[in-house]
């Protein structure tokens, strides 16, 4: 359904703060529970030939409903969605740890990142965007590394487009807290100090992701009062609803530290100083 | 290719920000996210996109990053606990805070002015006010006009159970002649 106007009002429920009794609609575009998240998941999956991102999808859309609560009027969901839900999560989980966050696709992320700005791209104002395309990009990739290559240089590019990527040595657990961090900067650190002939690449902040905002009882933090609905009408939140909602971790971190070598024996002596 | 987890504009503000507030220069994660909010309001460009939750608006994506602020040694939590928190500023917040000294140069008079608007606030007054201003605004930048005193008034006494309707009302007042309700920003 489409009406004069109808622009305006997605850019004001995509930029939030919206007044309490619409916020269902701004939870439909962007929320927990919102259409371009189930869309991606499975999208993403499909095209990766993973089967991960999978979910009901059908019956979750099928199970959502709404629920008036002292912040307004909310997206929620009938106690029969509650498993379809789960699975939304799980696979949200599922595909940031073995996907978007994987160590390979990472460091081309990185690759990538680095070619871009060594592109100087003027992007102001933003829709000068669309001057440029998949194609377009590619071919300034290939002709960069033509020039490397010439050049005798191991550069970005070339690791782009031959796939001669960075070794991964070192990666925390998924879930990397405050010490985790602190740890792996240290270790990069050391690692630079002691073999200055080699280049370490550290991964501290792009992989990354919230699993979900839902609020859980007993957390220091504030999060979505998302509300199960029984049929009788009364109301509980998800968390409290689904042990696995209430406990699966929020948050999605893993660091890790690359070396631009492949020879066992290097790597041996590298290891050996990570201990 | 970046070796620090922080290293944006909106990590020198927070860092910023805690040089400025609290006593013994400390201040609770709770309270940190309402300054936030308000500095974003009134046109600090902070990237953080905030949600009306059970406390008023609210960042999950500045909650988790105080624990890459304090990863990076820019702040120190020194509540001892797990259940909430307390920040300090770090042995490495010089070099954040001396990197983006002219834009928070810019930016001075607003810091100051939402410090000084918010000074003598505990940490749940300044939730309301915070709430208050997200049920204006919100009002306000939807429907292109500005919402009825009374209508905002209800609305949050339904989300802010702890106070009264006067209280509300002096909140809002205070807000009105302070002209925070003209900080549109978010």
């Amino acid at each position: 359904m489409y009406f004069p106007g109808t622009t305006d009002i997605v850019v004001k429920l995509l930029r939030g703060n919206l007044p309490p009794d619409l916020k269902f609609l701004s939870d439909i575009l962007s929320g927990q529970v919102d259409a371009d998240r189930m869309d991606y998941l499975l999208r993403d999956s499909l095209h990766c030939g993973v089967e991960y991102g999978n979910f009901d999808h059908s019956r979750l859309v099928e199970c959502l409903s709404i629920c008036r609560s002292d912040n307004g009027i909310e997206l929620a969901i009938e106690r029969g969605g509650v498993h379809a839900l789960e699975a939304l999560i799980l696979a949200r989980y599922y595909m940031f740890t073995q996907v978007y966050g994987h160590r390979t696709r990472r460091i081309y992320d990185i690759y990538f990142a680095d070619f871009m700005s060594s592109l100087k791209l003027d992007f102001n104002p933003l829709t000068k965007v669309l001057n440029y395309d998949d194609i377009s990009i590619m071919l300034r990739i290939r002709a960069k590394a033509r020039w490397e290559q010439k050049n005798g240089i191991l550069g970005v590019a070339t690791r782009l487009v031959e796939r001669q990527h960075h070794k991964k040595i070192y990666e925390t657990s998924d879930f990397a807290d405050v010490r985790d961090k602190q740890k792996a900067n240290s270790l990069y650190n050391l690692l630079k100090e002691k073999f200055p002939q080699y280049e370490f690449i550290i991964d501290p902040e792009g992989c990354g992701g919230n699993i979900h905002k839902f609020y859980v009882n007993g957390d220091e933090e504030e999060g979505v009062y998302f509300h199960v609905i029984a049929d009788n009408g009364d109301k509980r939140l998800i968390s409290e609803e689904s042990k696995i909602i209430g406990k699966i971790s929020k948050k999605f971190r893993a660091i890790r530290i690359y070396v631009n070598q492949n020879n066992p024996e290097i790597l041996r002596e590298i290891y050996a100083q990570i201990g | 290719m970046q070796e620090y987890l922080c290293g944006k504009f909106d990590d020198a503000l927070v860092t910023d920000i805690i040089t400025q507030v609290g006593q013994d220069g400390r201040i609770g994660r709770t309270v940190l996210q309402k300054v936030v909010y308000f500095l974003k309001a009134k046109g600090v460009p902070v990237g953080y996109k905030f949600d009306i939750q059970h406390y008023g608006p609210y960042s999950q994506d500045l909650y988790y990053r105080m624990d890459d602020l304090e990863a990076d040694e820019f702040v120190i939590d020194v509540s001892g606990t797990n259940l909430r928190s307390e920040y300090r500023l770090g042995p490495q917040a010089y070099r954040i805070l001396e990197e983006f000294k002219d834009s928070l140069e810019k930016y001075k008079t607003d810091i100051n002015m939402v410090l000084e608007m918010l000074n003598g606030s505990s940490s749940e007054e300044m939730g309301l006010l915070a709430t208050l201003h997200y049920i204006y605004s919100s009002h306000a930048s939807f429907y292109d006009t500005p919402p009825d005193k009374n209508m905002v008034v209800e609305t949050v006494a339904r989300i802010k159970k702890r106070f009264t309707a006067e209280q509300i009302q002096q909140k809002y007042e205070f807000l009105e002649s302070r002209g925070v309700f003209t900080w549109l920003e978010n």
